[in-house]
Formats: structure tokens, sequence, C-alpha cells
């Protein structure tokens, strides 16, 4: 059955509404991703690539051919195109700058790293600070690390951290480029930030304080002292900050490549990849075992997500706009959450901020009406902010650097637990009661 | 030609060799981990499923079975890290473990040598 389709990624389109088992493909990548490294490990790594082309590729045939809708597949390979230029920059640029750190990760210095690390994902944003750090805090646990260090580090670096600028995580800059304002992320999320972050590093930090180190005379640290190795890569993870803000929103003037899917801002952001692999310091690289291929992995897995998560979103941004009316904070922080825990975090909360305006007349993809809805009322806005960034952390696939954290750290000799196990001992068991309760407080 | 031990082989920088997804090392030892790329190996047994050992008189083969070429999963800046321990050490007494990286270098060269404090590897 199709239906008139209002919106979708925020922009108002008279598409069709797809039909619901066009959603299978997505689900089917799902389990795949979830199931295929545990049950059939070998086929799964030969092959996963094909499997995630072939499923995007048959959702984009159903919108091209069968709902006549190019458009939905472009915007969105447009936006997986924007998300991989940012992701592999940052990581080419960061993989070419080594940190050494030569103290021994007690619990409390672990939390003051991943404190750290938090604060700092708001002025890189969290791939970057991920990338950059993850090394680091790998190497000051070698002697007692266990997978819990590395996804508590995902937890708090890779997502909730970077929930206080528009830089920190996409989505919040996708509502920048709309029109909120660069402070009101930071003003009006902060309490919540802090809390959420405070309890996270709490549980850590009982956690290690329990993993009792097996310390090595040779590895033993008396001293805290930092070197730096490849510190000219800054130079282009400034560029990569600068250039996330060109936009045809602040820059009308800029060069539209349209109908291609990119603009000049990925084409800088393509550059810095070759040209910083081309000019890192090759000791800094040879010493974080530079390879391509998480980045590789994580481009290969996104654009089957990028492609079949089209239908679910659609069908989401449907019913949420039927049923706006009755959504409250807490639906919008549950629903954003809940989506984006499996899917691309930065078109899920502008469907959910769509429907969130459209309870007030007001469109998303007008800056005068996303400023109006700021003032009016924007604790619609708070929730969804929120929703959006701390629940990447709840699987693998919730966000960019979360994939990229787990191969760094299998190269590296530990072993992480599977997609569904990450979910089941960690995500759930932590993550959920302190989304509860920041629902709780804030949200109910 | 004789058996070396580890030391040895790294103090004299005598290299291994490999040939598509066989890694030649010009010693033999008692392996406890492997880790090649994402691929961490534990199962050293008959029945494993990722590595093939076999031991020849001065020499160790060892064949990655998910792997069809070495070089191609071990890239420019990548190691293959090992933990072993010489044949006639204690497996059980951690100071006789010893930490390899080997990286392959063009056509069939392995080079083998301590990871170091620097390296970021996980025992």
């Amino acid at each position: 059955m199709l239906q008139p389709l209002f919106i979708f990624s925020g922009h108002i389109e008279n598409t069709l509404l797809p039909h619901w088992s066009a959603v299978l493909p997505f689900i089917f990548l799902l389990l795949a991703i979830a199931t295929g490294p545990v049950f059939f490990r070998h086929l799964w790594e030969k092959h996963y690539s094909k499997v995630s082309i072939v499923l995007g590729l048959i959702v984009a045939a159903y919108y091209i051919f069968a709902l006549k809708d190019s458009q939905s597949i472009l915007h969105s390979v447009t936006e997986y195109i924007s998300f991989i230029a940012l992701l592999s920059s940052l990581f080419v640029a960061t993989g070419g700058i080594s940190i050494k750190v030569s103290k021994e990760g007690t619990p409390l210095f672990n939390t003051l790293f991943l404190l750290f690390g938090a604060v700092i994902s708001n002025l890189i944003g969290t791939t970057g600070a991920s990338m950059l750090l993850i090394r680091p805090f790998l190497k000051i646990n070698k002697d007692r690390i266990k997978p819990y260090h590395i996804i508590f580090f995902i937890f708090s670096v890779s997502n909730v951290g970077g929930a206080l600028t528009p830089i920190g995580d996409p989505p919040l800059f996708l509502g920048f480029l709309r029109g909120v304002p660069f402070f009101w992320v930071i003003a009006n999320i902060w309490y919540i930030w802090l809390p959420a972050i405070l309890i996270i590093l709490s549980i850590f930090y009982i956690i290690d304080k329990q993993n009792n180190p097996v310390l090595k005379s040779t590895t033993a640290k008396k001293d805290f002292h930092i070197e730096f190795k490849g510190l000219t890569n800054l130079f282009f993870v400034m560029i990569i900050l600068l250039s996330v803000v060109i936009d045809k929103n602040f820059f009308p003037s800029l060069p539209d490549f349209s109908p291609l899917p990119f603009g000049i801002r990925e084409i800088i952001m393509f550059a810095v990849v070759f040209l910083s692999y081309k000019m890192s310091d090759k000791e800094a690289l040879r010493l974080n075992e530079f390879d391509f291929e998480p980045i590789k992995e994580v481009a290969y897995l996104f654009i089957g997500i990028f492609l079949t998560m089209v239908p679910a979103l659609q069908l989401i941004a449907f019913e949420s706009n039927a049923y706006r009316d009755y959504l409250t904070q807490g639906s919008f922080y549950w629903g954003s959450g809940t989506l984006s825990s499996f899917l691309d975090n930065a078109p899920t909360y502008l469907n959910f901020l769509s429907a969130a305006m459209g309870k007030f007349g007001l469109d998303v993809n007008n800056m005068a009406d996303v400023k109006e809805f700021v003032v009016r009322d924007d604790s619609y806005l708070r929730a969804i902010s929120v929703g959006a960034v701390f629940f990447g952390a709840m699987t693998y696939i919730g966000n960019g650097p979360n994939f990229m954290v787990k191969s760094i750290s299998e190269r590296a000799g530990i072993k992480m637990p599977s997609f569904g196990r990450y979910i089941t001992h960690y995500s759930l068991p932590v993550l959920l009661p302190v989304f509860t309760i920041i629902w709780f407080i804030f949200f109910r | 030609m004789q058996t070396l031990l580890i030391d040895e082989v790294i103090s004299q920088n005598i290299k291994g060799l490999y040939y598509g997804n066989r890694l030649i090392l010009p010693f033999k030892a008692d392996f406890l981990k492997i880790v090649i790329d994402d691929e961490l190996i534990l199962d050293f047994s008959m029945d494993g499923e990722k590595v093939e050992i076999s031991e020849e008189e001065y020499f160790t083969n060892i064949y990655f079975l998910n792997e069809d070429d070495l070089a191609e999963t071990v890239t420019k800046f990548e190691t293959i890290k090992i933990v072993a321990v010489e044949k006639n050490q204690s497996l059980f007494d951690i100071k006789c473990h010893k930490m390899l990286a080997l990286s392959l270098e063009a056509p069939h060269f392995v080079n083998i040598n301590y990871i170091t404090e620097e390296m970021l590897f996980i025992d």
C-alpha cells in the first residue's frame, strides 16, 4: 500500500510511503552484523562488504524503480558521503598522532582519563577524541586491560561525552546547521550531561577498583610523562573541524555541485585523507600500526545501513508525525534514543525534530522557524538531542567511532564482546538504568 | 644448519619468510597467542580452525587457514604479533614469554623483532 509521505530527514517531500516489507533488508543487515562475526566469522569477514552493498542496492532499486523516488536515495547517499568524509579524515589525521603516556592505569587515573576524553570530544568530535585517545588508554592499562575498559571508553568518550557542543556529535551539528544556536547545546544539556557522565564514570570506577592488576616490573611507571609524535597532524584535524562549518546555510555563495552527492566540505575532507596520510610522521603511523581496514569496515557496513534505513526512517517519520500531538518529551527522548541505538543518529534527530516542530506548526527546513521553536519551547529539542547522542552508545553500530574503537582494540590483542554480548552484558545493565534515571528526572 | 633461539634470530637479524598464507619462522617455539589483523588466535590444537602449525628440523611453518595472502592482510605499518616460548624454556614462567612483532617485506621476507614498550599489544 502506498501512502503519501510528508517528511524524510527533515525534508518535506511529496513521495510515497514504502511498504513495511521494505524494512526487511535493514533488519536482515542488523541480524547479519549481530550474528555473522559470532556464528560464521570467516564467511562474514570475507563477504560482509558484499552483503551490505547488495542489501543497500535492493532498497535503492525498490525506491528508484517501484516508488519512482530517487531523491530519498540520493539524499541518503549525500548524508553517507558527509558521514564517511568526516570519519575517514579524522581517522587518518589522528592515526598519524602517537601519544605515549608513561603512567599506570589506576582506577582513579582511568576515570579522570575518560572524563578528560568526554570533555575533549566536544572540541574535536567523538570520532577525533576516540581515535586520538583509545591507543594511549589501552597502553596505560596494558597489564590489566579488560573489555569493560574499552566499552566504558565507547560509552563516555565515543558517545555521551560529545553532547555539549555541535562539534561533539553529528546530530547536534545538523541542528546547528538548521538554526539551533551554537551555545544552546551546552547551556541546555550540561546539567543532564554532567550527572549522566558522572554516574557512568562512577560505575566504571567501582568496576575498575575490583580489577586487581598483575603489574609487571618492566612496565610499572612512577612518573607521569606524556610524549607526542606526529603533532603536525593536529593542523589537519583543525582543517577538518573548520571545514565542518562550510555549509550553504552559512555561506550561500559556495559552489553547488548538485546533483552530485557531495560539496566543497567533503572534497576538503577527502583531500585531508590523502594529504595527512602522505605527510604523516611514519614513526607515528608505525607505532599506531596504522591500517585503513577499520575505516573500510565502517565504510562498507554503513553504506548498507544508510541505504537500508531509508524506509525505516520514512515509516517512523510518518508515524511520529501522525501521532505528534500525543508525543511527549519522554516519547521524543525514548523514540530518538531507541532508534539512534541502531540507526544513524543524525537523520533520526532530524526526523524527530521535524515531528516536534510540527506540533507548533513550524518547519525544520526554515531557519527562522527553528530559532522560534528553540525560544518557544526547547524541552523537546533537549529530549531529542540527549536521546540521539546518548543512545549511540547502546550498540556497536549506534555511532561511527564505536566500531573503530572495537577494531583497534582487537588489533591490540583484546577479545571484544560480540554485538549481542555488548548489549546484554554492558549497555542494558549499565546504560539503560542511567538513561532511565535521566528520563525520570528530566523528561518524565 | 642448527636450530636457532629466538634471541639469536633477532640479534642476528635473521629473517623469516612468507608465501601466500604460509609463514616460515627460523626458530622453534611453543605458541601462546597470535594476533593477525583483528583476529585473535588462541587455539593451536590439531583441530584449530584458524592456524595449522608444523615443525621442521630448523624452522616452523604457520599456515593461516582463514587467509589467502598474508601480504594483503598485513599492511605497510601493521605487524603480526606473537607470544611464544622457546622450546627449552618453561611455558609457565611468564618471564619466558617472548612477544614478537613480525612485519612483512616484499617479496617474501619477514622481519622479526621484539614488541617494544611503545607498541600497542596486550599480552
